[in-house]
């Protein structure tokens, strides 16, 4: 999966927004989008938010998951654990880098914010060499790694993919004895 | 074992020389005991062949050849020819420094398709076949480290001092590590663009045959023309 596929699917995923227009429920292939109504919050696929937003014809809330407190929550969390912690939406990065773009001004502290989110991104980055380069010099068969977002998953597949069969050919040319 | 016939990594590692020892008596080939390091088998060794025409090689002289050559005579139920020495790379001098210390070893300079020639001389039958396959492997995975490090930091073009230190370190890359370095480097650009918004951008596609400066006047036409 590219990078820009990722991105592609992490605007389906649903965010509340605070439309200023009135209009009947609108019926897609997915589902159906609720009636708006002038100032009445309802969730929206993220295609439609920033399609929306640069209409100028609502105003987005801005999710729990990226408030200021609980970014510094998730930051702290992750610099305890030596492992990935769960994070809560599979494409936080991405949604994050999205929303920031669109809609700067609906966030409270939008800044800190994008500060805080590179910090997590730089953090996991790091864990996730240092856990890549023990398993090359390990030789283990396989790794389990757990919570990582898409966006992660996306860059070291190729990277991984080769190295591991590399490893693994020259596994095979070892002759047993 | 090979990946398959047009592969371009598979042709040029095996077509590196390797020194093997005849077992039997060849009749007619007397000529290629004088074909050592240039090329063999042209118009000159014909003539000499005039000569020579009917010696045979005595068994247990040694002669090079390529290893596409050693695999077939070497391998199949009368053989020919034994190894009696690995190439230079494979020693036993080289693997104790590949055992101290593999990532400083230069190999492309010394051996190009160090990991690939090495799978295909596992194929033959020689003693050490076990240290070689694992010095190949502990190689591997020491020099991974310094792979993973120098593709995962993206380097620009622009940036002169940090782009001579990278030359200096991919410098030592044989050719496999090179592959690797390119797509984790490619990965990342992918998220650079990414970060830097170019996701959405509209480009114009590449057309084939056009170099960048004849797609540039043709933008630029186009934009004169909207300006009236």
């Amino acid at each position: 999966m590219d990078i820009d596929e990722v991105q592609y699917l992490s605007e389906n995923e649903l965010i509340s927004v605070v439309p200023n227009f009135k209009h009947p429920e609108i019926n897609l292939i997915r589902g159906s989008v609720g009636p708006f109504l002038p100032l009445v919050p309802l969730q929206v696929p993220m295609w439609m938010a920033i399609h929306l937003k640069e209409s100028h014809r609502c105003r987005f809330v801005c999710p729990e998951w990226l408030t200021f407190d609980s970014v510094q929550e998730l930051l702290r969390q992750e610099q305890q654990q030596e492992t990935f912690t769960p994070m809560p939406n599979p494409y936080v990065f991405i949604l994050s880098q999205t929303i920031m773009n669109v809609a700067l001004e609906d966030i409270p502290n939008g800044d800190q914010i994008r500060l805080l989110m590179k910090d997590l991104w730089d953090l996991r980055l790091a864990k996730l060499r240092s856990s890549i380069g023990n398993l090359a010099r390990s030789g283990a068969l396989y790794a389990k790694v757990t919570h990582l977002t898409q966006v992660e998953i996306c860059l070291i597949r190729n990277f991984l993919k080769t190295s591991l069969k590399h490893i693994a050919q020259l596994q095979d040319a070892v002759p047993d004895e | 074992m090979y990946e398959d016939y047009f592969s371009i990594d598979d042709i040029l590692s095996t077509q590196e020389r390797i020194r093997c020892q005849l077992l039997v008596d060849i009749p007619k080939l007397g000529f290629l005991e004088s074909s050592s390091a240039t090329a063999t088998l042209n118009d000159e060794k014909k003539d000499h062949a005039d000569e020579q025409n009917f010696s045979s090689l005595t068994a247990n002289t040694k002669l090079e050849l390529p290893y596409w050559m050693i695999y077939s005579i070497c391998n199949c139920k009368t053989r020919f020819a034994s190894l009696p020495e690995l190439p230079l790379i494979y020693s036993r001098i080289q693997r104790q420094i590949f055992a101290a210390d593999a990532s400083v070893v230069d190999l492309a300079k010394q051996a190009a398709h160090f990991y690939r020639q090495g799978r295909h001389l596992l194929e033959l039958n020689f003693d050490e076949k076990r240290q070689v396959a694992m010095t190949l492997l502990q190689t591997y995975q020491q020099r991974f480290r310094s792979i993973m490090d120098a593709s995962f930091h993206l380097i620009l073009s622009s940036d002169h001092h940090h782009h001579e230190s990278m030359k200096q370190q991919t410098g030592k890359f044989e050719r496999q590590e090179k592959i690797l370095l390119m797509l984790g480097q490619a990965a990342f650009r992918d998220y650079d663009r990414l970060v830097n918004n170019e996701t959405k951008q509209m480009l114009p596609p590449k057309i084939q045959g056009m170099t960048t400066d004849l797609t540039n006047v043709l933008n630029g036409g186009m934009n004169r023309k909207r300006k009236r």
